[in-house]
């Protein structure tokens, strides 16, 4: 099978500091890739190469036939660290203004188990966070971002530690909302847990720049 | 206004010491004023002018400078001050609040607005303080030499007073709603800026984009309507405040042609009048002014209770 994500002589450099080097890899469509390593090791530059958020300094990505990062970022979705919320509704917060039908909506809220906290607000998805979008729950702010990427619905799922953050508790709730955004996606999920990857196709490990499996 | 005391009181000593100076400065200006009509007369009149004359002359001239000097120093030293108190305590106030309370970026946009805008008012109010000080000075003495004359003369100026106050009631609304529109305006850009990733990921440029556009808007609309307000207030003032130096000339010509009055005295009378007009012309812009500094003075009370 064609591999969905591949890198080849893939190089990122920051500041003259060689941040990933040389990295050659193939993801195949549908596969779980978890990618750990220490902190700075360089794991979450990879997967802002992946999201076409950054560019590489030297080599080739290729994510769903794009190489170029405006046309990879129209290939996936992402869970970052920290959920990103902004002071609007949450229903802006999920949608970020794009027009969606509400049966589609409804659909995202359930799937990321969000229903039954919005159903026991009194304005419903239409309640206005502002400022307290930095006081909702850690859980409730991941689970808005994970319907956000949901509703994207694009065949790459990026995961940047979206538990981290998190207790044991509210890491299962959330765990149990990414398994039906990941289901039938290729993931990779790059995370300092590797007992949060059971299950995965593929674990490498990132050190210094550089992929060992 | 809470604020303005609390300032005041935290820098008593200088504060006072920028008034004795202002204040001895004005009265020197005063006497300046009163001695060169004087002069006229004496010209006029083709007497003698003693060499003590003039040397009291040159003695005011060097106080007035001296005080001037004094006042400046003084006063930018106490507006100093009183901006660094407040900065301090708003500074003093976050540094004690729970991350939580402080309400994240809103409380720190709040505060570099409202702290911007206060500081600059402060710088002015001095001045502001000055002016109207010498104005009501030249007014009491007008009133005291000649009150028929002043009367006649400065009766105008009250339909400008009145007027100004009708339509400076709006003001403060007007200045909080702007000053919200342009914290909305930070928190948005703010918001962009720091959820960059999102943004980009989940191509939600278009939207942000647009919602920013309309917020800008909403502060022009505010921002016009303000200065529309100020614009009116300056303007008609200006046209009223020249309607006493053409009642000043003529009937002053009349008065010195019939012998009732000399030309130094209206030479004091042109001064002392300019002077109080310059007063009420520039009353309506301080009133304005004075009216914002309060307002933004106020909200960096509302600012720091944000975060308690």
């Amino acid at each position: 099978m064609e591999p969905i994500i591949f890198g080849e002589n893939l190089s990122f450099s920051y500041k003259e500091k060689e941040i990933l080097k040389d990295l050659n890899f193939a993801f195949k469509k549908g596969e779980r890739v978890g990618i750990v390593g220490e902190s700075g090791s360089g794991k979450s530059t990879f997967l802002r190469l992946l999201a076409g958020l950054l560019s590489p300094t030297e080599g080739v990505v290729s994510v769903a036939g794009e190489t170029k990062a405006e046309g990879i970022i129209k290939k996936i979705s992402m869970v970052m660290q920290e959920a990103m919320l902004m002071p609007l509704t949450i229903k802006e917060n999920i949608t970020l203004g794009k027009d969606v039908p509400k049966e589609r909506i409804n659909e995202v809220i359930k799937a990321a188990k969000l229903d039954g906290w919005i159903d026991s607000l009194e304005e419903g998805i239409d309640t206005y966070l502002g400022d307290r979008a930095n006081e909702i729950s850690g859980g409730q702010a991941q689970r808005i971002a994970i319907a956000r990427a949901m509703l994207k619905d694009a065949d790459i799922i990026l995961l940047d530690e979206p538990t981290s953050s998190l207790d044991k508790e509210t890491t299962t709730e959330v765990l149990e909302a990414l398994d039906r955004l990941m289901e039938g996606k290729t993931v990779v999920h790059v995370t300092h847990h590797p007992d949060l990857l059971k299950g995965y196709d593929r674990i490498i490990t990132v050190k210094e720049g550089r992929f060992y499996e | 206004m809470k604020v303005l005391k609390r300032l005041t009181a935290a820098n008593m000593i200088w504060v006072i010491t920028a008034y004795v100076c202002l204040f001895l400065s004005i009265i020197i200006q005063f006497f300046w004023t009163i001695r060169i009509g004087m002069i006229a007369d004496a010209i006029v009149s083709r007497e003698k002018i003693e060499i003590k004359f003039m040397f009291i002359m040159f003695a005011i001239l060097l106080a007035s400078c001296l005080f001037i000097y004094l006042k400046s120093l003084a006063g930018k030293y106490a507006t100093e001050r009183m901006a660094h108190t407040l900065r301090m305590d708003f500074a003093g106030k976050l540094l004690k609040s729970e991350r939580e309370a402080i309400g994240g970026y809103e409380a720190m946009s709040k505060a570099q607005n409202e702290l911007t805008a206060s500081s600059e008012g402060l710088s002015g109010i001095f001045d502001v303080i000055e002016q109207f000080l010498s104005g009501i000075l030249a007014l009491i003495f007008l009133l005291f030499a000649n009150l028929r004359f002043t009367l006649i003369v400065l009766g105008p100026l009250i339909a400008v007073v009145l007027l100004i106050n009708r339509i400076g009631k709006n003001l403060p609304g007007l200045v909080n709603a702007a000053m919200d529109k342009r914290i909305s305006n930070n928190k948005t850009a703010y918001m962009i800026i720091s959820n960059f990733e999102a943004v980009k990921v989940f191509g939600a440029e278009e939207f942000f984009e647009e919602k920013f556009k309309k917020e800008l808007e909403e502060w022009g609309r505010l921002e016009t309507k303000k200065e529309r307000i100020s614009a009116v207030t300056n303007s008609v003032s200006g046209i009223l405040s020249q309607l006493p130096l053409l009642i000043l000339f003529g009937v002053g010509a009349l008065l010195i042609w019939r012998g009732y009055m000399t030309i130094g005295t209206l030479m004091i009378f042109l001064n002392m009048t300019g002077s109080f007009i310059r007063t009420i012309t520039n009353l309506p812009s301080w009133v304005v002014r004075i009216k914002q500094f309060l307002v933004h003075l106020s909200r960096t009370d509302i600012a720091s209770e944000i975060q308690h």
